[in-house]
């Protein structure tokens, strides 16, 4: 016998797991804050995370079949949805309600599933050393720290991230709406909180390799600044 | 009386199975207090005349309410005045020397009978799905059998204004029924004859709808924009929510 799943139910799927992955995204970013406390506060914040071992390798299980699941069945729907119109417009109905981030969503989707990769390949499953004002040192705090010295490398972080935050946009509004949890009265504060929500995202992990970035120039500077900006490495350091 | 001149670029298709193209007219002299379908009617017949096809359109009661009507103008379902039909839309929202491109709903469920009239006998088999209260006929029941709140009697009525034009689908960049079947499923949801069979008729509606290959809805909004008697996309929620309802009775049993 096969089942077929309505279109609702299916929307719903995405927008449970989509729920959770934004779950993962909160938790990872409260997580990585720890960057601003200097490298013990932040490793030791990762020990805790490793000491975890198979709970850890659940829930890393976990994430990715509810990652698999909300991809699988967003290609479904979006396959189905433009089946639905084969005939294109010679005028497209004009964009008079839809935002950039809900007409992207597709597309900053697939562009944050190439970063969730890279972004493991770098961080995670990477060697972890990494040069920390000019001396190598030991922990991820500095193998992130290394990374972010590289303009590049941080710009295309912040890109992932504002792909990140546009998806968020829109999703977080869409995901009250597909639940049957707006109405005309709340939905206009739910696309509010939404965009809010995206855009704090955005400048929170947006900050960290900039605030890396500003940290290394500050930590260059001693060689020919003054003496006082050195103190205040050596503070640091110790 | 106002006069302006404006070239049609309109879908000309001669059947079901004939492949369309667009065809340039040029109309001059239009009275901008034409309705748009005036102006139609004033294009097929110089056509008429000039031993040419009348272009097909669907019209009825040409006051706004009948759902009948309906095209794509320059990109925008029942053209650019908001909350009317097509054929409460006059000439004077248009300017001299503009260029109206025609077309009709574009969807995999509404295929192309001619020109631009299309099959929308896919809302009739959603309709038929669910779209109904099972009760006995006979003589009216007493006016206060059935106590009705008067926000509830405003939000059933709002949902039930929909005339089934088919804006939404064409709005929608999925051509999505979902605001047609959700003001439907909300209109009898809400009151106290349609509750009885709520659950069960979401089901059979949804499911029809899927079956007829109208696209999911991704939260665009257009739909509610286009839609000529402004049906919130509340009613949308309703149905999700009413959905999650019918799928846990269904499973569970």
């Amino acid at each position: 016998m096969k089942i077929k799943i309505p279109s609702i139910i299916k929307k719903q799927i995405i927008a449970l797991t989509g729920f959770l992955l934004s779950g993962f995204v909160a938790a990872h970013l409260l997580g990585n804050i720890m960057i601003f406390f200097g490298p013990d506060a932040y490793n030791s914040y990762a020990k805790k995370l490793m000491s975890l071992g198979p709970i850890l390798y659940l829930m890393e299980a976990g994430l990715i079949i509810i990652f698999l699941i909300h991809m699988g069945f967003t290609i479904t729907l979006v396959i189905e949805n433009r089946k639905a119109r084969p005939i294109a417009y010679k005028k497209t109905p004009s964009t008079k309600k839809r935002s950039i981030a809900t007409r992207i969503m597709p597309y900053t989707g697939t562009l944050i599933f190439a970063f969730v990769v890279l972004h493991l390949l770098d961080f995670k499953y990477n060697n972890h050393y990494g040069m920390v004002a000019g001396k190598l040192q030991e922990g991820l705090y500095a193998r992130v720290y290394e990374s972010f010295t590289d303009p590049l490398h941080s710009l295309l972080y912040i890109i992932a991230i504002c792909a990140v935050s546009f998806h968020l946009t829109h999703a977080i509004q869409s995901m009250f709406q597909t639940f049957g949890l707006s109405s005309a009265k709340s939905h206009p504060y739910l696309v509010k909180i939404s965009i809010t929500i995206g855009v704090l995202i955005a400048l929170i992990f947006g900050s960290l390799p900039i605030f890396v970035m500003v940290k290394e120039k500050a930590a260059q500077k001693p060689k020919v600044s003054f003496y006082d900006t050195s103190k205040e490495v050596m503070h640091n350091e110790t | 009386m106002k006069t302006i001149n404006i070239t049609v670029k309109v879908w000309r298709q001669e059947n079901a199975v004939a492949k369309g193209h667009f065809e340039d007219y040029k109309l001059t002299e239009i009275d901008t207090d034409m309705s748009f379908l005036e102006m139609l009617d004033v294009l097929n017949e110089g056509l008429t005349l000039s031993g040419e096809l009348p272009l097909a359109f669907d019209s009825d009661c040409r006051e706004g309410i009948c759902g009948m009507c309906g095209a794509v103008v320059n990109g925008e379902p029942h053209g650019p005045v908001k909350a009317v039909t097509i054929c409460q839309l006059h000439m004077r929202s248009f300017t001299d020397g503009q260029t109206l491109v025609i077309e009709s709903w574009r969807s995999k469920a509404f295929p192309v009978i001619k020109d631009i009239v299309v099959d929308r006998s896919a809302f009739d088999r959603i309709m038929m799905a669910g779209g109904y209260i099972s009760v006995k006929t006979g003589t009216t029941t007493d006016a206060n059998a059935n106590l009705i709140t008067s926000d509830i009697a405003e939000e059933a009525m709002d949902a039930a204004q929909c005339i089934g034009c088919g804006a939404c689908v064409a709005a929608c960049p999925n051509a999505s029924a979902m605001l047609f079947v959700g003001a439907k499923v909300s209109h009898l949801s809400l009151l106290p004859q349609g509750k009885i069979e709520c659950v069960e008729r979401v089901r059979k509606m949804v499911t029809q709808m899927d079956k007829e290959g109208f696209g999911s809805c991704s939260n665009e909004y257009e739909c509610s924009v286009s839609c000529p008697k402004e049906i919130n996309i509340s009613h949308i929620a309703r149905m999700n929510r009413k959905m999650i309802k019918a799928t846990i009775k269904s499973v569970v049993g």
